[in-house]
């Protein structure tokens, strides 16, 4: 178990957000969360990378708690994420962009930009370098997003929505993406809304409703599950229950 | 391929520009002259200063007054009370300078953007209430007329003064230059850019935050001694006043934010134009230089955003 | 310890003059929950209307509280002017711009006001400031009473507009949702533009209500704009009810510290409450968190 959260709970005044939820990710395992809008998707990204602190409960990373941590000494540890609405450094070149994520691992400059040239010729951006971030194309933001993320050398990445305003040929590049850093032996965790990349890549899903962890499982068993087809209106997961 | 020393002196515009500063003096000894450019010299430091943190690492503050001032204190206190030499309370006073913002930076980094601007605003204004105090007899502080005295920081001439502010700009200047190229510029722009990504990025934002404030802390103390030894005389408006903290803000974003010249151009700039306003109408219209200066602010702001030597950067380069 | 009687004094002093600090607050707030700009020359449209009511007074012998009458409209209609010209260039650029833009502003309208009126101090001499009504054990100074009746109306009917009428509430629509108040048909710009002319508007009144204990000069701006800066941030950028309250609890700081500090210190207790609360809770007591 990379990742371990036990009984998180967060409010915002009044609001509640994340409830009592219980999370378990296995290395090197496609964890997808999934649910209606509100459910509490990002707020959990934000709670697990330390961007907002959890009011009960107690998150577990490699053995380590980092409950309370702030963001950077999380990221030093080993969990990197990517925002839904992307945040470049909107003056800074792609190559600039990457570097600041490779600067954390490395010790010289050279070596920062090394390992930062090397991250974007895998995500296929290594054209585009010097291009400057605010100039790009959404998808190429992404992956901007995606490299400088993965130049930190991450065991654990949070991707979220990485699929929103993507068309079928950029999402399936992407698709490829998460299966590659897998492959790599960095655990993906990912939050999306788009059903068939989340059918395509996940070993494991879970689903937050209202704050709370309602369903967990295997793809088919997520598709073929009572409550979660209630909380999707259901018509949607029937047809992809067959593709798996 | 290795380039000449001669060469690497003629690619490097300041230092060209500080040769003929060095050399102009003994041309042109006009005291007006001599005493606009040691002022403006002096400005020029102080927007660099404040450059650091509010162009490099993006924190914009109202509060830079508040250095500076406890610099020119400081200096001056030790002075007069224990007859201490200026240029070591130089040190002593950029020090304090710099303990003052690890507490004020300590309290105000946890805000952004509108609220970390105007909270900064309070610790000059606060400051300046308290060395305003009676009891004190700090309100208003006249130094000792020595005449030529080098140890104790009182030169006879003005160009001792002129040279040695122009050598202060010079450090600066260069200290900035090397700041610029380092691993910590790139934090710092990553914090200006995206504060969020540069910690989910394993950036510790506030550390570095930290840093940017202390160096300019510093140098903005140490200044404060340099100007209260040209001006010799010292109160609380002097050091803690709202046109301090004013020109440290404007003058970089007139120049150009987050430049090495931008700064040096604001100060050139507004320094000589404020001067020579006021020796001419000061008397009839008072308050006509700060008009004019208040128009420049808002023309520049609202046409050239990014400050004048960026634009004539992108205005010469295509030619 | 400090005479009972005397602390009381304060605490009304404090909170009769809050009232008024309210009010200054007031334009700013609401400029910046619809706008997202903070006013940084707001002071100096307060020391403006200030400087109005004086010559309409002295020269036309018009009293203070009926210039209301004739100033408030004016300063709307400036107000607008202002927005159209100067605001509205910057409106969609980094925040920082429109803090510097304002900067300037406040900047030349103080030393315009120093060119013409020149340093010396004003004062809008009326029987109100020099007699006291008595309430109890305590006097409370006539003018101090008087301003903070009015300014208690004022925010009054600015909220009953806000809350009330179909154009208040597209105001508050836009505060909350630009985007959605567009979809939905608001003019944008109409707002912006009646947003900034109230809220220069409100401080020239509380100008007006000002002038009538405290001495009128240019940079009497100052004296103000940090307190009305701190009474917006305690109270939530953007809030009517907390630019009130935030006047008043700067008003009852600065009035109760003179207990223990001299007045000249006063401020720093309201600054120190400032740093305080900032730290505390950076969006303020009721505010809606913006940047």
């Amino acid at each position: 178990m990379i990742l371990k959260v036990r009984g998180v709970s967060k409010s915002f005044g009044g609001l509640v957000a994340i409830k009592n939820v219980d999370l378990e990710v296995k290395e090197k395992e496609v964890l997808a969360i999934i649910g209606p809008n509100g459910a509490g998707k990002t707020t959990l990204f934000n709670l697990i990378t330390g961007f907002l602190k959890p009011d009960k409960g107690t998150i577990i990373f490699d053995g380590e708690d980092i409950t309370g941590l702030k963001p950077h000494e999380i990221c030093r540890r080993g969990i990197a994420r990517t925002f839904q609405l992307v945040k470049p450094f909107p003056t800074m070149t792609v190559m600039e962009n990457t570097m600041i994520g490779a600067l954390l691992r490395t010790k010289t400059k050279a070596e920062a930009e090394e390992l930062a040239l090397r991250t974007l010729e895998w995500v296929q951006l290594l054209d585009k370098k010097d291009v400057q971030a605010r100039s790009l194309t959404e998808v190429d933001r992404k992956r901007m997003e995606l490299a400088r993320a993965l130049a930190t050398r991450p065991k654990l990445i949070l991707l979220d929505e990485l699929m929103s305003g993507l068309n079928p040929v950029e999402m399936q590049e992407m698709e490829n993406l998460v299966r590659d850093i897998k492959a790599k032996g960095i655990t993906p965790v990912v939050v999306e809304h788009v059903m068939k990349a989340v059918m395509a890549i996940s070993d494991r899903i879970i689903v937050l409703n209202e704050g709370m962890k309602i369903a967990e499982g295997t793809p088919t068993d997520i598709a073929n599950n009572e409550k979660v087809i209630e909380v999707y209106l259901g018509k949607e997961w029937a047809k992809y229950a067959e593709v798996k | 391929m290795k380039i000449s020393f001669a060469e690497t002196i003629a690619k490097d515009r300041f230092l060209i520009l500080v040769i003929i500063l060095l050399i102009i003096p003994y041309v042109i000894s006009h005291p007006w002259f001599l005493r606009i450019a040691t002022l403006t010299f002096m400005w020029a430091v102080l927007a660099l200063s404040w450059n650091i943190l509010g162009g490099f690492a993006g924190q914009i503050s109202f509060g830079h007054a508040a250095f500076f001032g406890l610099g020119a204190y400081t200096s001056t206190l030790l002075f007069l009370y224990y007859n201490i030499s200026p240029w070591v309370g130089l040190f002593v006073g950029a020090g304090v300078a710099t303990l003052a913002s690890l507490f004020i930076g300590y309290l105000t980094f946890r805000l952004r953007g509108h609220y970390f601007a105007l909270s900064m605003l309070a610790f000059p204004l606060i400051l300046l209430l308290i060395f305003s105090y009676h009891p004190l007899e700090w309100y208003e502080l006249r130094f000792p007329f020595l005449g030529d005295a080098p140890l104790y920081f009182q030169f006879a001439s003005r160009h001792s003064y002129y040279q040695i502010s122009l050598m202060l700009l010079a450090i600066t200047v260069y200290v900035v230059r090397m700041l610029d190229r380092s691993r910590i510029a790139l934090y710092w722009r990553a914090i200006k850019e995206n504060e969020d990504a540069a910690g989910s990025l394993g950036v510790n934002t506030f550390k570095y935050k930290m840093i940017a404030l202390m160096i300019s802390a510093f140098i903005a103390g140490a200044l404060g001694t340099f100007y209260v030894q040209y001006v010799l005389t010292l109160d609380p408006h002097i050091a803690f006043g709202l046109h301090v903290s004013v020109n440290a803000v404007v003058m970089p974003i007139v120049g150009g934010l987050g430049t090495i010249w931008g700064p040096i151009l604001g100060a050139a700039l507004l320094v000589p134009l404020g001067e020579i306003t006021t020796a001419l109408w000061g008397g009839s219209l008072p308050g006509l230089h700060m008009i004019i200066y208040g128009i420049i602010v808002m023309i520049v702001i609202a046409m050239i955003p990014e400050g004048l030597y960026p634009r004539i950067r992108k205005v010469v380069s295509f030619r | 310890m400090a005479d009972p009687i005397y602390v009381l004094q304060s605490i009304a002093t404090g909170l009769l003059l809050g009232g008024v600090y309210g009010l200054t607050a007031l334009g700013l707030s609401i400029i910046f929950g619809v706008m997202n700009i903070v006013n940084f020359a707001q002071g100096d449209f307060m020391m403006l209307a200030m400087y109005a009511t004086f010559f309409l007074y002295t020269l036309f012998g018009v009293f203070p509280l009926v210039s209301l009458l004739i100033v408030i409209p004016l300063f709307f209609v400036m107000g607008i002017g202002v927005q159209k010209f100067i605001i509205n260039r910057v409106i969609d650029k980094p925040p920082m711009t429109h803090l510097l833009i304002t900067l300037g502003l406040s900047i030349v309208l103080q030393n315009v006001a120093l060119a013409i009126f020149k340093a010396d101090p004003r004062s809008v001499i009326t029987p109100l400031a020099t007699t006291a009504i008595s309430l109890g054990p305590l006097y409370l100074n006539q003018a101090h009473v008087v301003a903070f009746i009015s300014a208690l109306i004022m925010t009054f009917i600015v909220s009953m507009f806000l809350n009330r009428t179909y154009f208040g509430k597209a105001i508050r629509a836009t505060a909350d949702d630009r985007e959605a108040a567009m979809l939905m048909g608001i003019n944008i710009d109409r707002v912006y533009l009646v947003t900034f002319g109230l809220g220069i508007a409100l401080v020239s009144g509380a100008g007006v209500l000002v002038s009538l204990y405290y001495p009128i000069s240019p940079a009497v701006a100052w004296d103000f704009i940090v307190l009305m800066f701190v009474a917006v941030v305690l109270g939530g950028l953007g809030s009517v009810k907390g630019a009130l309250v935030g006047g008043i609890i700067v008003g009852l700081v600065q009035s109760v510290s003179t207990i223990w500090l001299t007045i000249d210190l006063r401020n720093i207790a309201v600054f120190a409450a400032f740093v305080i609360i900032l730290l505390l809770k950076p969006s303020g007591l009721f505010g809606v968190k913006r940047e």
